[in-house]
């Protein structure tokens, strides 16, 4: 196993973490970060998708046509997003009513089709599977994050969270607060790397 | 002279050797575009099976989940405390529900002249409104049994979901929500009056019978369409739809009636049905039917239709349905003028309604919707009162 593209894939979801680095699945994120219940479920809700469809799709990936693998991926992640739903109808009716809207979105989300295009269609299903794990767990941590502090504040008395302009800017700076902090680690990174070079000289 | 011919021949050789060549040629190049349609074929022939493939394997898969992932409806707590405050048990929430006062029916058992509510859907229902179950609330003190049905119509977001009770007459005696998911919902929070506007109904249900301007019209509707396939599946799980008829009451229905009719009372016979709500018969002998038409751009057009002989006598329309909506560059106030629907309509047969223009009733253009349902609803109301008036007679 190439232990580097391991670990790269492994910290996909937080050094391209979709919400904060990418910027991918705004709806979603703003409209189900109100609290922490809602962002867990559909956080959640979008990994299991992520990671199927990933799945298939890498197993399918020399079968299915360059010309057509647009609407194949689309059918593939409709079809685990409704097992999803219907999931959620059976044992979680309350979360259903919550989050119920957006789950039908999940399959417009782009963060499924861009990884089923940038990186399941090319790898194989063991890496597709940790790339659809690491961003799902990525997307989930960002929407609970988002939720929890966006419902801190909203018990705090600050209603104006409550709507997509508070979200917005709670997301713009857990953003610069998240970039910041990826900064600090990518050149402490780059540091230990150039040190290790100068050794090695 | 030898030398002339085999020159001669040598020179016919080579153009022979040309013309073979160039035929070669020719049918090398001509094989090279016939191989790319070849693949070019081969490849969208490869699309479409593969296509199907995964089609194919993700409805299995769908199918094979659905066993398992069902929702079947089963009585829990919650909505046995809704009936509790809807059809009152005279005991608590906890002890209604562990005592068992209310129940969820087993239609398959018999005792109701529905037995199978998938059935029941299929032919009374639509893609939008259901009945999802019944239920008996039976009261600790008196002993009395009252029906709830649990129905559902489609609001602006999704399903909501109602528990009506009826009482004897098959009246709604009382409403609650069981579950919606609707953005505009504040709207309606603390209204009681929209929910007490539901109390003595039956029949077919419109929107504006329940309230107006509340900024929640699509919730409205979705509420007025769950109210209106309750009313009908009440009526026929008790076996009274169509064969017992009840003298109409409701005001509202009556100012409509009257509009098609000179009689003075009407007497009701509840379809149910999504293309027919209800037939009446006046003490004139006149026979109106409430029929619906789908293709309205605001939801189902209905119209009460007065027929005879096959043809239509006079049309009006019911409030609040479709095209009647004066809403803004939809406006096709032509529809909304019951003179103009019975210039269109009166004296028309079945065959006759097949060649009206659907985009150009009474020379308007752009209400092709509105045009199909106000068709459809004619149509719908013709079919019917034919079976009903040889039923009638028959009788």
């Amino acid at each position: 196993m190439d232990m580097k593209k391991f670990k790269e894939t492994a910290l996909g979801g937080v050094l391209n973490n979709p919400v904060f680095v990418l910027v991918l699945g705004m709806c979603p994120t703003i409209g189900m970060s109100t609290n922490v219940t809602n962002a867990l479920g559909l956080g959640l809700a979008t990994a299991f998708v992520l990671v199927f469809s990933n799945v298939f799709i890498s197993l399918l990936r020399r079968v299915i046509p360059d010309k057509v693998r647009l609407p194949s991926y689309i059918i593939i992640i409709a079809t685990f997003v409704t097992l999803v739903k219907m999931f959620l109808e059976k044992f979680l009716p309350s979360l259903n009513v919550a989050i119920g809207r957006f789950i039908p979105l999940i399959v417009v989300n782009c963060i499924i089709l861009g990884r089923a295009e940038a990186f399941a269609s090319k790898n194989s299903v063991g890496y597709a599977a940790l790339d659809g794990l690491s961003m799902g767990l990525g997307f989930t941590c960002s929407l609970v994050i988002l939720g929890g502090v966006r419902m801190l504040l909203i018990m705090a008395g600050f209603e104006v969270f409550k709507t997509a302009a508070g979200g917005f800017i709670t997301l713009g700076l857990l953003m610069a607060l998240f970039n910041y902090l990826l900064g600090i680690y990518r050149n402490s990174r780059k540091a230990k790397l150039l040190l290790n070079g100068g050794d090695a000289l | 002279m030898t030398d002339s011919v085999s020159h001669k021949s040598t020179e016919s050789e080579l153009e022979a050797r040309k013309i073979m060549r160039d035929t070669v040629k020719e049918l090398r190049n001509s094989e090279k575009p016939l191989s790319g349609k070849k693949s070019t074929m081969n490849n969208t022939l490869k699309c479409v099976l593969v296509l199907a493939l995964i089609a194919i394997v993700c409805v299995s898969l769908l199918a094979v989940a659905n066993k398992f992932l069902k929702v079947e409806i089963t009585l829990d707590k919650a909505t046995s405390a809704l009936i509790n405050k809807i059809a009152p048990t005279g005991a608590d929430d906890d002890t209604a529900f562990n005592n068992k006062y209310i129940e969820i029916v087993d239609l398959s058992k018999g005792g109701y002249a529905v037995t199978d509510l998938d059935a029941y859907n299929k032919t009374y229902g639509t893609s939008t409104q259901k009945v999802r179950a019944l239920y008996t609330s039976k009261n600790a003190n008196t002993g009395k049994v009252t029906l709830v049905v649990e129905a559902e119509g489609k609001g602006h977001v999704d399903a909501i979901v109602l528990l009506i009770a009826y009482d004897e007459e098959n009246k709604i005696s009382g409403v609650a929500v069981k579950s919606q998911s609707e953005s505009y919902w504040d709207k309606l929070e603390g209204r009681q009056d929209v929910f007490d506007a539901f109390i003595g109904m039956s029949g077919n249900v419109t929107h504006l019978q329940i309230a107006t301007s509340t900024g929640a019209t699509n919730s409205l509707r979705g509420m007025a369409d769950a109210a209106s396939i309750a009313n009908g599946f009440i009526a026929r799980a008790r076996g009274e739809a169509a064969n017992k008829p009840v003298e109409e009451t409701d005001e509202a229905k009556l100012s409509q009636l009257r509009k098609v009719s000179d009689a003075n009372k009407f007497t009701r016979y509840t379809v149910g049905a999504a293309a027919v709500a209800n037939a009446f018969v006046g003490d004139n002998g006149d026979v109106i039917v409430e029929a619906r038409g789908d293709g309205g751009s605001y939801g189902k057009v209905t119209l009460m239709v007065r027929t005879e002989s096959g043809k239509v006598v006079k049309v009006a329309r019911v409030p609040g349905t479709d095209s009647f909506e004066p809403i803004g560059s939809h406006d096709s106030s032509v529809f909304r003028n019951d003179d103009t629907l019975n210039e269109i309509f009166a004296g028309k047969t079945l065959q006759e309604l097949a060649g009206l223009p659907a985009n150009g009733l009474a020379g308007t253009t752009g209400v092709t919707e509105s045009g199909s349902g106000l068709i459809a609803a004619v149509k719908n109301a013709l079919e019917y009162a034919a079976s009903f008036e040889a039923e009638t007679k028959g009788e």
